[in-house]
């Protein structure tokens, strides 16, 4: 029998400064089965949540003045939260240079989706973070999912156990 | 390998299961793949928060038109209106698209791309972004959605280019 994600029983946060934008998301994760969605518009708010509430699934924009939408990733991965370390992390940014993407995934996000986005793209990304849970390293300097997407064949040292 | 070597290891650690476990199931809730219903009914609800996003879009390039006239009038300095422009140009490129207005986050982008970062404005800069808020009215104004056309191409094609001659 098909596998199916029961939305209903994921406790969502999305962090993000322009209400129009959170509403949309809101309202998506609703349609799709979604029970619980606390919606922050701010970091301070977003990580008040955190701190508070049981939240499973993080969706954030990287764009929060004056605090930065990185910072509230590396408080989860961190452990600085009462969220889950290993929990699935969604940037949703219109600040999508690559050196934004880049930044992102060095803070432990999960996935990222540009703005503007697609009903498809965020489908797809909300079923994934949650069916298709990634391995994640623990090293000095990062904390997060497997940055490694592919598997190829090691030419130099192999630095993990 | 010493002890030390070894202390600095990565060490990867196994997918967490308890989301998936909770949440994975053969009875009730979302096909993992995407079907033509639940397609429409997500698309029903950006259709549905479309005219809000128009609204708020509208009232942004209203902003950035007064902000302009009063960068011209001594009212504002150059940081200041660089600095609304960046945000309002972000914003709006993250929400065109997401409503069906893709030209209008192209021209966004193009605009925010040429502030980042920037200090102050001479005359040339000051109109390029005068451009840049003209265009986007015009496509909120005409309901322009998707890509446009050839004509918006164009328009788009020589903002671009006003932007690597001058920026």
């Amino acid at each position: 029998m098909a596998e199916k994600v029961d939305f209903s029983s994921v406790h969502f946060l999305i962090v993000d400064g322009n209400a129009l934008s959170a509403d949309l998301a809101r309202d998506l994760l609703l349609t799709m089965g979604a029970t619980t969605v606390f919606v922050a518009h701010s970091f301070d708010e977003g990580l008040a949540v955190l701190g508070s509430d049981s939240v499973d699934v993080l969706l954030t924009e990287l764009h929060l003045p004056p605090r930065n939408g990185l910072d509230l990733i590396r408080a989860v991965r961190d452990g600085k939260t009462k969220a889950h370390k290993q929990m699935p992390i969604l940037v949703m940014s219109a600040m999508s240079a690559v050196e934004h993407v880049f930044e992102a995934r060095d803070a432990g996000v999960t996935e990222f989706i540009a703005k503007p986005y697609g009903v498809e793209g965020f489908y797809r990304r909300m079923v994934g973070i949650i069916a298709r849970p990634r391995a994640f390293v623990d090293s000095k300097d990062y904390y997060g999912p497997d940055r490694r997407r592919r598997q190829v064949p090691i030419t130099g040292p192999d630095r993990r156990e | 390998m010493t002890a030390a070597k070894s202390k600095e290891k990565s060490k990867l650690l196994p997918p967490a299961e308890d989301l998936t476990q909770r949440a994975v199931n053969s009875t009730t809730g979302m096909d993992l793949r995407l079907s033509p219903a639940v397609l429409r009914r997500l698309e029903e609800v950006v259709n549905e928060s479309r005219e809000r996003f128009v609204v708020d879009l509208a009232a942004r390039l209203r902003t950035l038109r007064a902000s302009m006239q009063a960068r011209s009038s001594g009212q504002m300095s150059d940081p200041e209106l660089l600095t609304l422009v960046f945000e309002e140009s972000l914003q709006i490129k993250g929400m065109g698209g997401t409503i069906g207005y893709q030209i209008l986050s192209m021209i966004a982008t193009v605009l925010n791309d040429f502030v980042a970062g920037r200090q102050d404005l001479g005359r040339i800069q000051f109109e390029i972004l005068q451009l840049h808020i003209d265009a986007m009215y015009v496509v909120i104004a005409d309901r322009i959605t998707d890509n446009g056309g050839i004509l918006e191409d164009q328009v788009l094609s020589g903002l671009r280019m006003a932007v690597r001659k001058f920026g």
